[in-house]
């Protein structure tokens, strides 16, 4: 702030100086308790008001007390003791209220059952959302937002629910991962790949074990999938994280007109890159590629164990690199 | 209706029912660690109270004799100030002065009712004004230095803040 403007304000204050004098602020005499009490019924933007007027009140109002309440109040941040690494309750409100989202915009009420994960595209204008209603919806980022392409797979295949969903590094497919409860009450997982660029039509669906396991993009064209295999000899489970293709489809405009065939599945299609042995291989959730290759043989997969915390990484022993 | 005999700093006496007298948590204790009993007709001495501002809190008390016990502070709890009576809003158009010695009375008193609509009406008297609108308002005298203040500016982010 320029000198002359606070010159500038302090003038009319200057004229009162005389009934200054013999008046002195009887506000700046009351005890710290009862200052506390009068600025604990003031919101965050008016006790910074408050702050700025002398330093008696800057210093009774930046009580971590006040933040605390107001943390509580606002963000309902109930813990007791300042969390490690945290400096103080004013930098922690200060930090939630201007770099958290805090505005809810819209609600999007589309799906009919439990949304178990939301993905965003690399570009940021879509995102999709997987569900219990076992359909998969990608949505158009905007001021409304829209609903670009729904796919009910219950309709469509039979699966139980649609677990989740990534873009590919361009945003032209959708990886899908699901699962199907067999008759046997076994349950089978399955990935399809969506196009983004024609429709939202199947381009391959492949069946994926564990059940649970996610998939992951490898590049533009390639996504991961798993194959497990329990051998009985070695009380061993091994997991197989296999390669798939995705081929360059050209779909014609008269598909349109005629009744699609549902989609195929096929099982153990996948070229094999790595295989996992463990106890706790049939675990296994997420696949996140860590360090893009050049060739894939040189890839780098970290796998995270379903029953573990997501920061921790599962220490999975590599029997054999093919 | 058991009567009890109040005094004032400057010497007032003041003849109040009990019941009204006992919403002050500093009498009701003073009372049972005397065991002052209805016979008693020693006046209470108040030395932190003038005959002005007790006859202020014993109307308040007279009025608010009824109310149920005020709920114990919780940091949880939404602080609304937009909840004042419009008996105690009325009652509370005093100059800052009064306003000032009724915040003091009612905690030396222990008058959590009291203590509360004052404080809310001072914190009302803070809302929706610039800094330099409050000083106005209170009468506060600017101590900051201009570099003080220049740095006080660019660290609160005040202005962005509801």
């Amino acid at each position: 702030m320029p000198l002359h403007c606070v010159g500038e304000r302090r003038s009319p204050t200057e004229t009162e100086e005389e009934e200054e004098e013999t008046c002195p602020c009887i506000w700046q005499e009351l005890p710290d308790s009862l200052l506390l009490h009068i600025f604990s019924f003031l919101e965050a933007g008016q006790l910074l008001h408050a702050s700025e007027t002398c330093k008696i009140w800057n210093r009774v109002s930046n009580d971590e007390s006040l933040w605390k309440g107001l943390l509580s109040r606002k963000y309902n941040v109930t813990a007791k003791v300042l969390p490690e690494g945290k400096l103080q309750w004013k930098s922690e409100y200060k930090r939630l209220y201007f770099h958290s989202p805090i505005i809810l915009s819209e609600t999007l009420t589309d799906h009919t059952d439990e949304v178990l994960h939301v993905s965003f595209s690399h570009s940021g204008k879509m995102f999709s959302t997987t569900s219990k209603d076992s359909t998969i919806k990608v949505w158009e980022v905007g001021y409304p937002t829209t609903l670009k392409y729904s796919t009910d797979f219950r309709k469509l295949l039979s699966w139980d629910f649609t677990q989740f969903s990534c873009f590919n590094d361009n945003d032209s497919m959708l990886l899908v991962s699901s699962v199907k409860t067999t008759d046997f009450m076994d349950r089978r997982g399955f990935v399809a790949i969506m196009s983004l660029l024609h429709d939202f039509r199947i381009i391959r669906v492949v069946s994926m074990d564990p059940s649970q396991l996610f998939g992951a993009w490898l590049d533009n064209s390639t996504f991961l999938g798993g194959c497990l295999k329990i051998s009985l000899d070695r009380f061993a489970t091994t997991v197989h994280i296999e390669s798939f293709e995705v081929p360059d489809v050209q779909f014609s405009v008269q598909d349109d007109e005629e009744e699609e065939p549902p989609p195929t599945v096929e099982e153990n299609s996948g070229k094999n890159l790595f295989t996992f042995c463990s106890e706790t291989a049939s675990l296994i959730k997420f696949l996140t590629v860590a360090n893009i290759p050049s060739e894939v043989k040189e890839c780098d997969c970290m796998c995270k164990n379903s029953n573990e915390m997501e920061d921790t990484e599962m220490k999975q022993e590599v029997m054999e690199v093919d | 209706m058991p009567q009890i005999k109040l005094q004032s700093s400057d010497g007032e006496s003041f003849e109040i029912d009990l019941e009204v007298a006992r919403q002050s948590v500093t009498i009701k204790t003073m009372l049972e660690d005397l065991g002052w009993d209805e016979s008693d007709d020693d006046p209470v001495p108040l030395p932190n109270v003038n005959a002005a501002i007790l006859k202020k809190v014993v109307q308040w008390a007279t009025f608010h004799k009824d109310d149920p016990p005020p709920p114990e502070d919780d940091e949880n709890k939404e602080k609304r100030t937009d909840d004042i009576c419009t008996w105690d809003a009325e009652f509370l158009k005093v100059d800052q002065g009064t306003l000032f010695e009724l915040i003091l009375a009612a905690n030396y008193l222990d008058i959590k009712g009291l203590l509360d609509v004052t404080c809310k009406t001072v914190a009302n008297m803070i809302k929706g004004k610039s800094p330099e609108e409050i000083r106005k308002t209170f009468n506060i005298k600017n101590d900051f230095t201009p570099a003080e203040e220049e740095q006080m500016m660019s660290c609160n982010c005040s202005a962005t803040m509801e």
